[in-house]
């Protein structure tokens, strides 16, 4: 992210906390999309918080989601619930991660 | 002569300065009691613990007698867990000290430090305290994101994942209890005279239509509005999570600006055919930044990207580059700002709700009366094909997700090159 934003921390604390933020009702989401079957949209939805999840640098998020495009278009359930429950254990650790650091 | 007496501003005060005599710290005081309302003074005394912990202030200074009492005291507050909260920690020393002090901060022990002894630099301090105040008021958010919060949400997760199979278990096996209910009483059939035309299967075509596909349809129906129950409720949770989104993204500065006159460059045309993939790498190529900030301040880029975090992004790079700004959360409406205002660069995410960005491309070209606009994209994969496709519709360039800030700026500063020599 410093890449992109520089080194003001300020800034940084609040892409991160936007990212938490916005992560936590996509991942919502994807789970409603889950019980519905809609594999394509759970593939878009995946890609959508991937970008934000490559932005702020968390990059195993972001591999998991990248997981989750290739099981969902493949509509391998299992898999698709797997992805889901490990996106949002990766996602604590971010969590965990940020509030270390603040 | 002797000294005023020290103003104590608040009860509950946001910053809170410790020190040891009240001569050595007179400057300072004056300059952040002007500056700060919460704010307040206080003695190194045996209560000077209690009082940190009771009032949590966001900036904490240490004005004490030397650097060295200044650490004891706050490696003593850390050590005992009596600091715990987010807080921004700043040494206040002699001029002869600050070559110890920085040492403290480049060790992380300090947040920073501040000369204070003789005093020169009074808008620096109010500088380090505001910035101190916002970097703890952002840590206090953080911890608004609770562990049990996470914790919730993952059994929710877990519990819904699991009610969603278990029901479609027991549908299925309602089906195929059904089907074998009709395969029996398809057995055990006595046709009447009229009904003999009817084939087994056509018999069993019409039990499913009749009676299995209503059955089937009234358990998916429970199935549905059980999970959308549960997923309502998760969402009602998070209310307090999207309000402090909201305030999150007014932080960003957005420029809006009004229609001017119509460009004397209008006619100019700027179309580029990228017919091979020599033509698709060039795009990749870096060239130098030439613009400076003055120039940029004549440039309106419009940013059309649906992920409004990576639009921030972008937005603020480009605002600090003096760029004029405007956004678009999808292609219509990037299609209606486009008819509305004058731009001379447009940044568009190729994979968009609503309408993606080859349409967008394509519509641009018909609402802007034969202007060219130039058009860079935001794609996530190298994909030669689409882009190429998306070239012959004026594409000037293409920024991988997520670019550095030099390889946006890059892009660019090619564009406006390129502008500049037609």
């Amino acid at each position: 992210m410093r890449n992109l934003i520089g080194d003001d921390m300020v800034l940084i604390r609040k892409f991160e906390v936007e990212f938490l933020q916005q992560a936590k009702l996509s991942v919502a989401k994807i789970v409603q999309l889950y019980g519905r079957e809609q594999f394509s949209e759970i593939k878009e939805e995946a890609h959508f918080l991937k970008t934000s999840a490559k932005a702020v640098g968390a990059e195993q998020v972001a591999d998991l989601l990248e997981t989750l495009e290739g099981n969902a278009l493949e509509k391998a359930k299992e898999k698709c619930k797997q992805g889901i429950v490990l996106i949002s254990r990766s996602l604590k650790q971010v969590y965990g991660a940020v509030k270390y650091e603040s | 002569m002797k000294a005023k007496p020290i103003n104590i501003a608040s009860r509950h005060p946001q910053v809170v300065m410790i020190f040891d005599q009240e001569e050595d710290i007179h400057g300072a005081v004056e300059i952040l009691s002007a500056q700060f309302d919460q704010y307040r003074a206080i003695a190194m005394n045996a209560e000077t613990t209690n009082f940190l912990m009771a009032t949590k202030p966001a900036v904490v200074l240490f004005a004490l007698k030397s650097v060295a009492k200044s650490i004891e005291y706050y490696a003593k507050l850390v050590e005992q867990s009596k600091l715990v909260h987010p807080h921004y920690s700043v040494v206040l020393c002699s001029n002869k000290e600050s070559a110890v002090a920085f040492r403290c901060c480049m060790k992380g022990l300090f947040d920073n430090y501040f000369v204070h002894q003789p005093l020169y630099e009074k808008y620096r301090l109010v500088m380090i305290v505001h910035n101190g105040i916002a970097r703890s008021s952002f840590g206090n958010k953080v911890n608004e994101f609770n562990e049990e919060n996470f914790e919730e949400m993952d059994e929710k997760l877990v519990q819904l994942i699991n009610e969603g199979s278990d029901c479609k278990k027991a549908l299925l096996a309602k089906v195929e209890q059904s089907r074998e209910d009709i395969i029996k009483v398809t057995e055990n059939y006595q046709p009447q005279p009229e009904q003999q035309k009817l084939s087994p299967q056509e018999l069993l075509a019409q039990v499913t239509q009749e009676h299995v596909k209503p059955l089937l349809s009234i358990l998916e129906n429970d199935i549905r509005s059980g999970i959308d129950n549960m997923i309502t409720q998760m969402m009602e949770a998070q209310t307090s999570v999207k309000e402090q989104e909201n305030k999150a993204k007014g932080l960003v500065t957005h420029v809006p600006f009004i229609k001017e006159k119509q460009r004397d460059n209008e006619a100019k045309n700027m179309e580029t055919s990228l017919e091979d993939d020599s033509a698709a790498e060039a795009l990749l190529a870096k060239n130098p930044l030439v613009k400076d900030a003055e120039t940029n301040s004549q440039n309106r880029i419009l940013v059309v990207e649906d992920n409004a975090l990576y639009r921030d992004m972008l937005v603020n790079v480009l605002s600090k580059e003096n760029f004029v700004i405007d956004e678009a959360e999808d292609g219509l409406c990037a299609l209606k700002k486009i008819r509305q205002f004058d731009f001379d660069l447009i940044i568009m995410d190729l994979f968009m709700p609503k309408l993606d960005g080859l349409n967008v491309t394509k519509k641009i070209r018909q609402a802007s009366g034969g202007k060219d606009i130039p058009v860079i994209a935001l794609t996530g994969n190298k994909n030669k094909d689409l882009i190429r496709k998306w070239a012959a519709f004026g594409l000037k360039g293409y920024i991988i997700k997520p670019s550095t800030k030099e390889e946006i700026l890059s892009s660019v500063s090619r564009v406006f090159s390129t502008d500049a020599v037609h």
